[in-house]
Protein backbone atom coordinates (compact mmCIF):
# COMPACT_ATOMS: atom_id res chain seq x y z
CA UNK A 1 0.00 0.00 0.00
CA UNK A 2 1.75 3.01 -1.03
CA UNK A 3 2.55 5.99 1.12
CA UNK A 4 1.41 3.79 4.11
CA UNK A 5 4.64 4.39 5.97
CA UNK A 6 4.26 8.43 5.92
CA UNK A 7 0.96 8.38 6.93
CA UNK A 8 1.56 5.98 9.77
CA UNK A 9 4.68 8.24 11.30
CA UNK A 10 2.17 11.01 10.41
CA UNK A 11 -0.25 9.85 12.57
CA UNK A 12 1.54 8.85 15.65
CA UNK A 13 2.93 12.04 15.71
CA UNK A 14 -0.35 13.71 15.61
CA UNK A 15 -2.05 11.59 18.11
CA UNK A 16 1.10 10.58 20.19
CA UNK A 17 -0.25 6.67 20.64
CA UNK A 18 -0.40 4.27 18.56
CA UNK A 19 -3.52 2.94 18.76
CA UNK A 20 -5.13 6.27 17.75
CA UNK A 21 -2.36 6.64 14.98
CA UNK A 22 -3.41 2.90 13.95
CA UNK A 23 -7.47 4.07 13.73
CA UNK A 24 -6.39 7.26 12.04
CA UNK A 25 -4.55 5.82 9.10
CA UNK A 26 -7.50 3.02 8.96
CA UNK A 27 -10.01 5.89 8.43
CA UNK A 28 -7.85 7.80 5.83
CA UNK A 29 -7.43 4.76 3.47
CA UNK A 30 -11.46 4.50 3.48
CA UNK A 31 -12.26 7.90 3.43
CA UNK A 32 -9.74 7.46 0.26
CA UNK A 33 -11.39 4.97 -0.93
CA UNK A 34 -14.63 6.10 -0.70
CA UNK A 35 -13.68 9.19 -2.23
CA UNK A 36 -11.64 8.16 -5.01
CA UNK A 37 -13.70 9.79 -7.64
CA UNK A 38 -13.37 13.68 -5.76
CA UNK A 39 -9.24 12.97 -6.95
CA UNK A 40 -8.30 15.02 -9.86
CA UNK A 41 -5.99 13.32 -11.95
CA UNK A 42 -2.75 14.71 -12.65
CA UNK A 43 -2.32 16.47 -8.54
CA UNK A 44 -0.69 15.07 -5.90
CA UNK A 45 -2.03 12.10 -4.41
CA UNK A 46 0.40 12.39 -1.39
CA UNK A 47 -1.29 15.26 -0.97
CA UNK A 48 -4.56 14.61 -1.48
CA UNK A 49 -4.80 11.74 1.08
CA UNK A 50 -2.73 13.51 3.82
CA UNK A 51 -4.94 16.30 3.51
CA UNK A 52 -7.84 13.55 4.45
CA UNK A 53 -5.36 12.75 6.96
CA UNK A 54 -5.41 15.94 8.14
CA UNK A 55 -9.14 16.88 8.82
CA UNK A 56 -9.99 13.26 9.49
CA UNK A 57 -7.08 13.97 12.71
CA UNK A 58 -8.71 17.72 13.30
CA UNK A 59 -12.31 16.89 13.45
CA UNK A 60 -11.91 13.30 14.95
CA UNK A 61 -8.79 13.51 17.45
CA UNK A 62 -8.21 17.11 18.13
CA UNK A 63 -10.89 17.21 20.77
CA UNK A 64 -10.09 14.60 22.62
CA UNK A 65 -6.23 15.54 22.72
CA UNK A 66 -5.38 17.63 26.21
CA UNK A 67 -3.08 20.30 24.15
CA UNK A 68 0.77 20.52 26.00
CA UNK A 69 2.04 23.84 27.28
CA UNK A 70 0.92 27.53 26.26
CA UNK A 71 3.55 29.41 24.43
CA UNK A 72 5.22 33.04 24.20
CA UNK A 73 5.99 33.94 21.06
CA UNK A 74 7.49 36.91 21.63
CA UNK A 75 9.87 35.24 23.77
CA UNK A 76 10.57 32.67 20.73
CA UNK A 77 11.11 34.73 18.17
CA UNK A 78 14.75 35.25 18.31
CA UNK A 79 15.63 31.92 19.83
CA UNK A 80 18.39 30.04 18.73
CA UNK A 81 19.40 26.77 20.13
CA UNK A 82 23.36 27.22 18.19
CA UNK A 83 23.69 30.40 20.06
CA UNK A 84 22.57 28.65 23.30
CA UNK A 85 25.25 26.41 23.60
CA UNK A 86 27.38 29.53 23.94
CA UNK A 87 25.61 31.84 24.84
CA UNK A 88 28.39 34.85 24.65
CA UNK A 89 28.25 34.81 20.51
CA UNK A 90 26.85 37.62 19.14
CA UNK A 91 27.12 38.88 15.56
CA UNK A 92 29.71 41.23 16.18
CA UNK A 93 31.96 38.28 17.70
CA UNK A 94 32.51 36.38 14.04
CA UNK A 95 35.40 34.89 14.90
CA UNK A 96 33.96 33.25 17.90
CA UNK A 97 31.50 31.45 15.30
CA UNK A 98 31.27 27.80 16.11
CA UNK A 99 32.84 25.24 13.37
CA UNK A 100 30.62 22.27 11.59
CA UNK A 101 32.37 20.30 14.55
CA UNK A 102 30.90 21.91 17.31
CA UNK A 103 27.51 21.94 15.26
CA UNK A 104 28.01 18.08 15.27
CA UNK A 105 28.70 18.12 19.22
CA UNK A 106 25.45 19.75 20.11
CA UNK A 107 23.13 17.78 18.23
CA UNK A 108 25.01 14.55 19.21
CA UNK A 109 23.55 15.57 22.43
CA UNK A 110 20.02 14.31 21.39
CA UNK A 111 19.20 10.77 19.81
CA UNK A 112 15.97 10.50 17.98
CA UNK A 113 13.35 10.39 20.85
CA UNK A 114 14.36 13.24 22.59
CA UNK A 115 13.51 15.06 18.99
CA UNK A 116 10.46 13.32 18.76
CA UNK A 117 9.68 14.26 22.31
CA UNK A 118 10.31 17.40 21.69
CA UNK A 119 7.84 17.69 18.35
CA UNK A 120 5.45 15.93 20.45
CA UNK A 121 5.26 18.96 22.81
CA UNK A 122 4.54 21.52 20.83
CA UNK A 123 0.87 22.50 20.13
CA UNK A 124 -1.11 20.50 17.01
CA UNK A 125 -1.15 23.49 14.81
CA UNK A 126 2.80 24.02 14.63
CA UNK A 127 3.68 20.67 15.40
CA UNK A 128 1.62 19.64 12.06
CA UNK A 129 2.96 22.48 9.83
CA UNK A 130 6.68 21.69 10.62
CA UNK A 131 5.92 17.48 9.99
CA UNK A 132 4.43 18.74 6.80
CA UNK A 133 7.28 20.59 5.93
CA UNK A 134 10.71 19.24 7.62
CA UNK A 135 9.00 15.77 7.00
CA UNK A 136 7.07 15.05 4.03
CA UNK A 137 8.85 17.88 2.39
CA UNK A 138 5.82 19.81 0.57
CA UNK A 139 5.95 23.38 -0.04
CA UNK A 140 4.27 26.54 1.47
CA UNK A 141 1.45 26.43 -1.25
CA UNK A 142 1.05 22.61 -0.86
CA UNK A 143 0.80 22.74 2.98
CA UNK A 144 -1.42 25.64 2.32
CA UNK A 145 -4.13 23.53 0.72
CA UNK A 146 -3.36 20.82 2.71
CA UNK A 147 -4.34 22.49 6.16
CA UNK A 148 -6.54 25.27 4.42
CA UNK A 149 -4.85 27.98 5.53
CA UNK A 150 -2.86 31.46 3.73
CA UNK A 151 0.80 30.99 2.79
CA UNK A 152 1.09 33.63 5.18
CA UNK A 153 -0.21 31.57 8.19
CA UNK A 154 1.90 28.57 6.96
CA UNK A 155 4.89 30.52 7.13
CA UNK A 156 4.16 31.76 10.48
CA UNK A 157 3.29 28.02 11.81
CA UNK A 158 6.49 26.59 10.23
CA UNK A 159 8.61 28.81 11.69
CA UNK A 160 7.28 29.57 14.89
CA UNK A 161 7.04 25.71 15.57
CA UNK A 162 10.68 25.23 14.44
CA UNK A 163 11.75 28.02 17.10
CA UNK A 164 9.48 25.80 19.50
CA UNK A 165 11.15 22.61 18.53
CA UNK A 166 14.38 24.28 19.43
CA UNK A 167 12.85 25.77 22.44
CA UNK A 168 12.12 21.86 24.31
CA UNK A 169 15.42 20.60 22.97
CA UNK A 170 17.07 23.39 24.77
CA UNK A 171 14.90 22.78 27.70
CA UNK A 172 15.62 19.01 27.66
CA UNK A 173 19.57 20.02 27.47
CA UNK A 174 19.62 22.25 30.40
CA UNK A 175 17.78 19.61 32.37
CA UNK A 176 20.44 17.76 31.67
CA UNK A 177 22.74 19.81 32.79
CA UNK A 178 24.65 20.08 29.37
CA UNK A 179 24.02 24.10 29.28
CA UNK A 180 23.40 26.26 32.20
CA UNK A 181 20.31 27.78 33.54
CA UNK A 182 19.37 31.05 32.57
CA UNK B 1 25.52 43.79 1.73
CA UNK B 2 22.67 42.25 4.13
CA UNK B 3 22.78 42.46 7.61
CA UNK B 4 23.25 39.49 9.94
CA UNK B 5 20.00 40.16 10.86
CA UNK B 6 18.38 40.31 8.09
CA UNK B 7 20.15 37.08 7.00
CA UNK B 8 18.78 35.07 10.01
CA UNK B 9 14.88 36.44 9.33
CA UNK B 10 15.06 35.10 5.83
CA UNK B 11 17.08 31.66 7.10
CA UNK B 12 14.15 29.43 6.92
CA UNK B 13 12.50 31.35 3.73
CA UNK B 14 15.95 29.98 2.23
CA UNK B 15 16.04 26.82 3.64
CA UNK B 16 12.56 25.93 2.18
CA UNK B 17 13.99 27.50 -1.09
CA UNK B 18 11.07 29.81 -0.80
CA UNK B 19 12.72 32.84 -1.05
CA UNK B 20 10.54 36.38 -1.16
CA UNK B 21 12.24 39.97 -1.04
CA UNK B 22 15.49 39.39 -0.39
CA UNK B 23 17.53 37.31 -3.36
CA UNK B 24 19.71 34.18 -3.17
CA UNK B 25 22.58 35.66 -4.26
CA UNK B 26 22.46 38.39 -1.39
CA UNK B 27 21.82 35.40 1.60
CA UNK B 28 24.63 33.28 -0.34
CA UNK B 29 26.93 36.61 -0.61
CA UNK B 30 26.37 36.98 3.17
CA UNK B 31 27.04 32.87 4.02
CA UNK B 32 30.23 33.11 2.18
CA UNK B 33 31.62 35.57 4.50
CA UNK B 34 29.57 35.50 7.70
CA UNK B 35 30.73 32.68 9.98
CA UNK B 36 28.04 33.21 12.40
CA UNK B 37 25.34 33.23 9.74
CA UNK B 38 26.92 30.17 8.54
CA UNK B 39 27.17 28.35 11.80
CA UNK B 40 23.18 29.18 11.76
CA UNK B 41 22.45 27.89 8.18
CA UNK B 42 24.57 24.80 8.85
CA UNK B 43 23.05 24.26 12.91
CA UNK B 44 19.27 24.47 10.85
CA UNK B 45 20.07 22.00 7.79
CA UNK B 46 21.63 19.48 10.55
CA UNK B 47 18.44 19.88 12.93
CA UNK B 48 16.32 19.71 9.68
CA UNK B 49 18.14 16.08 8.72
CA UNK B 50 17.65 15.16 12.55
CA UNK B 51 13.62 15.68 12.55
CA UNK B 52 13.00 14.07 9.19
CA UNK B 53 14.84 10.79 10.22
CA UNK B 54 13.64 10.61 13.61
CA UNK B 55 9.78 10.48 12.54
CA UNK B 56 10.50 8.23 9.38
CA UNK B 57 11.75 5.53 12.32
CA UNK B 58 9.10 3.28 12.77
CA UNK B 59 7.51 1.19 9.80
CA UNK B 60 3.54 0.76 9.78
CA UNK B 61 3.36 -1.66 11.76
CA UNK B 62 2.26 -5.73 9.34
CA UNK B 63 -1.35 -6.20 11.34
CA UNK B 64 -2.68 -2.33 10.18
CA UNK B 65 -1.66 -3.23 6.73
CA UNK B 66 -3.39 -6.69 6.96
CA UNK B 67 -6.63 -4.85 8.69
CA UNK B 68 -6.63 -1.99 6.09
CA UNK B 69 -6.77 -4.53 3.18
CA UNK B 70 -9.22 -6.68 4.54
CA UNK B 71 -11.45 -3.52 5.22
CA UNK B 72 -10.86 -2.52 1.61
CA UNK B 73 -11.43 -5.87 0.07
CA UNK B 74 -14.89 -6.50 2.32
CA UNK B 75 -16.53 -3.12 0.24
CA UNK B 76 -18.89 -3.63 -2.09
CA UNK B 77 -17.38 -2.97 -5.48
CA UNK B 78 -21.18 -2.15 -6.52
CA UNK B 79 -21.48 0.58 -4.10
CA UNK B 80 -18.46 2.37 -5.83
CA UNK B 81 -18.81 4.97 -8.46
Amino acid sequence: MPLMDNLYNLAMRMTRNSGDAEDLVQETYLKAFRFFDHFQEGTNAKAWVITILTNTFRTKYRKTQKEPIQVDFDAIENFFLVDEFKPNIQPANKSEARSSDTITEILKSYVSDDIIKALENIPEQFRMAVLLSDVERFNYQEIAEIIGASVGTVKSRIFRGRKLLQKQLYEFAKERGIVGKK
Amino acid sequence: MLKCEEVLKHLYEYIDKQLENVSYDEIEEHLKLCKYCCAHYDFEIELRKMVTKSCFQKKAPDILKIRISEMLSQIDPESQP
